[in-house]
């Protein structure tokens, strides 16, 4: 076989498309790749310009033909930018998700002999798997993203329960333990208390006693009466117990006083309230709160109220709930460093009630964030407060099948969320009971 | 951008074995071959562009990396080439003054991704390509430039087969659009040698 005959052969027959353009992109020649796939020979398109067979590509390859002409060097197309430069149908028609062939064009000079550009030859490379196996890994990737996501939510949600979970069996743990123990004590203390009341009449009226003896035997003006009488005082060191003796009765009272307190705190807490649950306004509710601490909150701070108008009655223990307002407002007073703000919002939102208690107080460590309902932890020094207000009102609000959150930034100030649900179950009372 | 001002790879250091007449013949062939490639970008996108004076330099693996920091605001891409010298075109161009270009290059607006990869890609190419055709021209050397790919450098490997390689740099820039672009034609140890031998055929 000639030569020249071998290479038309070899060429005719390669499975890469092969079509040679002129300067004015006129085919020259094309290869059986192209001549079978738009079913069209050499013989019925040599001469036509290639830009009116591909008018949708026509532009771009007015471009890049021009640019191996000028530059005369290759250049080059990708199926990952441009998909199909050539109109062919997918070469997987039967078993192809795809409808289009995917390519890879070269566009490369051929030189005359004066090292001008003769013409340009478009060579054309199906990338049709390639490219399938692309698009499947990376739908791939993307679904096993997805599902990654997915799973990393539920985790922290698992994680979330899991804390809610712990903190709540904390919870009724502490409060089981502080019924038992508030149980036991209050009796003994009562009784302490009532003692010492007594104690202190009685030893008023001795005291009294010893006075006036004291003074009549100063009246009878006898020496050897007076004489013993002084004596004895000094003996005793009598002035120093009239004056001692009520003092201490006094302390042992309110320490008795203190202790009952705490007593009180600790039932509120663990028990379930026998107060009733009615329909009530929880504006009046912070109002006539706020009216109890108007004075400890005048000097403190500035006090500003949000309330959304023609609120909806909610099914609550009203003096629970204003008891709740009032650990929080307390709470926000005694966080200020000078005088401040408290800004109360009250407002619906879909089926909840909200209240917002913010203050512009010294606001909560991050440390300490975690740990503030936790029953009996307080970051104030010993003997100030019970550390149990804060665990109180999350109980409370918790029995309202509501949430209690906070927000704090040291320096800034602390914000508490109250939501409560306007509509509950009707064993909601029943149900929060056993929480 | 000022390409010059660009960290230096600390590789000033000239090939010990490429001797100083040998060097000023190759940069003079770099000049020539590169004012050829800056007229041909003009011809193609009938904007001016202005090409500093290549610097030649034996750069090591650690050489390329001072290149690779600037990945946050410049594309990559690598073209092979073989024949009588092995080795890579490694084109750094601006996110700056792509999108002018693209629109005076023709390309179908509004670009979205696709067209910023196929108009890097098309830049290097060109660059390359007009680069290396006018070593070829005056060398006499015979290459084949293959298909550019983009390159993302932070994904390069940590670990090089090579030491040392020959580095021929080149900054093109478009002031109108403040385009910049640099072009680094590395050429492998052994290729130095074969390039050494053609150069000093040329002198002779």
């Amino acid at each position: 076989m000639q030569q020249q005959s071998l290479f038309q052969h070899v060429v005719t027959q390669l499975s890469i498309g092969a079509c040679v353009v002129d300067a004015n992109y006129r085919i020259l020649f094309w290869n059986d790749f192209f001549a079978d796939r738009l079913q069209l020979p050499l013989s019925a398109v040599e001469g036509q310009s290639i830009l009116e067979l591909f008018p949708q590509q026509a532009a771009f390859l007015k471009r890049k033909i021009n640019s191996v002409f000028v530059l005369k060097n290759a250049t080059y197309s990708y199926w990952e930018q441009r998909p199909a430069v050539f109109e062919f149908h997918s070469s997987r028609p039967i078993t192809g998700e795809e409808c289009q062939m995917y390519q890879n064009v070269e566009i490369y000079p051929i030189f005359a002999d004066d090292n001008e550009v003769s013409c340009a030859c478009i060579t054309v490379h199906d990338m049709t798997v390639t490219a399938s196996y692309q698009q499947e890994l990376v739908r791939l990737t993307e679904t096993l993203e997805q599902e990654k996501q997915q799973q990393q939510q539920l985790i922290l949600k698992l994680e979330q329960a899991q804390n809610q979970l712990l903190q709540s069996e904390k919870m009724a743990a502490i409060g089981q333990l502080a019924a038992g123990v508030a149980h036991e004590i209050n009796n003994p203390v009562g009784f302490i208390f009532s003692n010492l009341q007594s104690l202190a009449d009685y030893s008023s009226k001795m005291l009294k006693a010893i006075e006036v003896l004291g003074k009549m035997v100063d009246k009878t003006a006898q020496p050897s009466l007076t004489n013993l009488k002084t004596d004895l005082y000094q003996r005793l060191n009598l002035a120093f117990l009239l004056q001692d003796c009520p003092e201490l009765i006094n302390e042992s009272l309110d320490g008795a006083r203190r202790v009952m307190e705490i007593v009180k705190s600790l039932k509120d807490f663990s028990h379930v309230d026998s107060q009733d649950w009615q329909l009530a306004d929880v504006s009046t509710g912070l109002d006539s709160t706020l009216r109890i601490l108007q004075n400890e909150l005048k000097y403190k701070a500035e006090v500003i109220k949000n309330y959304q108008p023609n609120l909806p009655q909610l099914y609550c223990q009203a003096m629970q709930l204003n008891q709740v307002f009032m650990n929080l407002l307390v709470n926000a007073a005694q966080a200020m460093e000078g005088f401040g703000r408290i800004t109360i919002d009250l407002y619906q939102q879909e089926e909840d009630l909200l209240v917002k208690i913010c203050d512009s107080g010294k606001g909560i460590a991050p440390e300490h964030l975690k740990r503030i309902f936790e029953p009996f932890f307080t970051t104030k020094a010993v003997g100030e407060g019970t550390g149990l207000g804060l665990s109180l009102s999350y109980s409370i609000i918790h029995r309202h099948q509501g949430s209690l959150q906070v927000e704090s930034e040291v320096g800034k100030g602390s914000c508490f969320t109250i939501r409560l649900p306007l509509h509950q179950t009707a064993a909601g009372p029943a149900l929060a009971r056993s929480l | 951008m000022n390409s010059q001002a660009a960290a230096e790879p600390d590789a000033a250091e000239p090939n010990p074995a490429m001797n100083e007449l040998q060097r000023d013949a190759l940069q003079e062939v770099m000049n020539i071959s590169m004012g050829q490639a800056a007229n041909a970008l003009a011809l193609l996108i009938d904007i001016q562009v202005t090409l500093s004076i290549p610097k030649i330099a034996i750069t090591t693996p650690q050489g390329l990396d001072s290149f690779y920091q600037q990945a946050n605001d410049h594309y990559f891409a690598r073209q092979s080439f073989m024949g009588d010298l092995r080795g890579e075109v490694i084109s750094m161009i601006s996110h700056q003054g792509c999108a002018q270009l693209g629109e005076s290059m023709a390309y179908e607006q509004p670009m979205d991704e696709n067209s910023y990869d196929e108009l890097v890609l098309e830049l290097s190419n060109i660059l390359a390509g007009a680069c290396l055709k006018g070593m070829v021209e005056q060398l006499s050397t015979r290459l084949h430039l293959s298909a550019p790919a983009l390159f993302k450098p932070e994904l390069r490997q940590d670990h090089y087969s090579w030491q040392h390689a020959l580095l021929l740099e080149i900054s093109f820039t478009i002031e109108q659009v403040a385009f910049s672009s640099k072009v680094m034609i590395c050429l492998d140890e052994k290729s130095i040698r074969d390039l050494q031998q053609r150069i000093d055929t040329l002198l002779s």
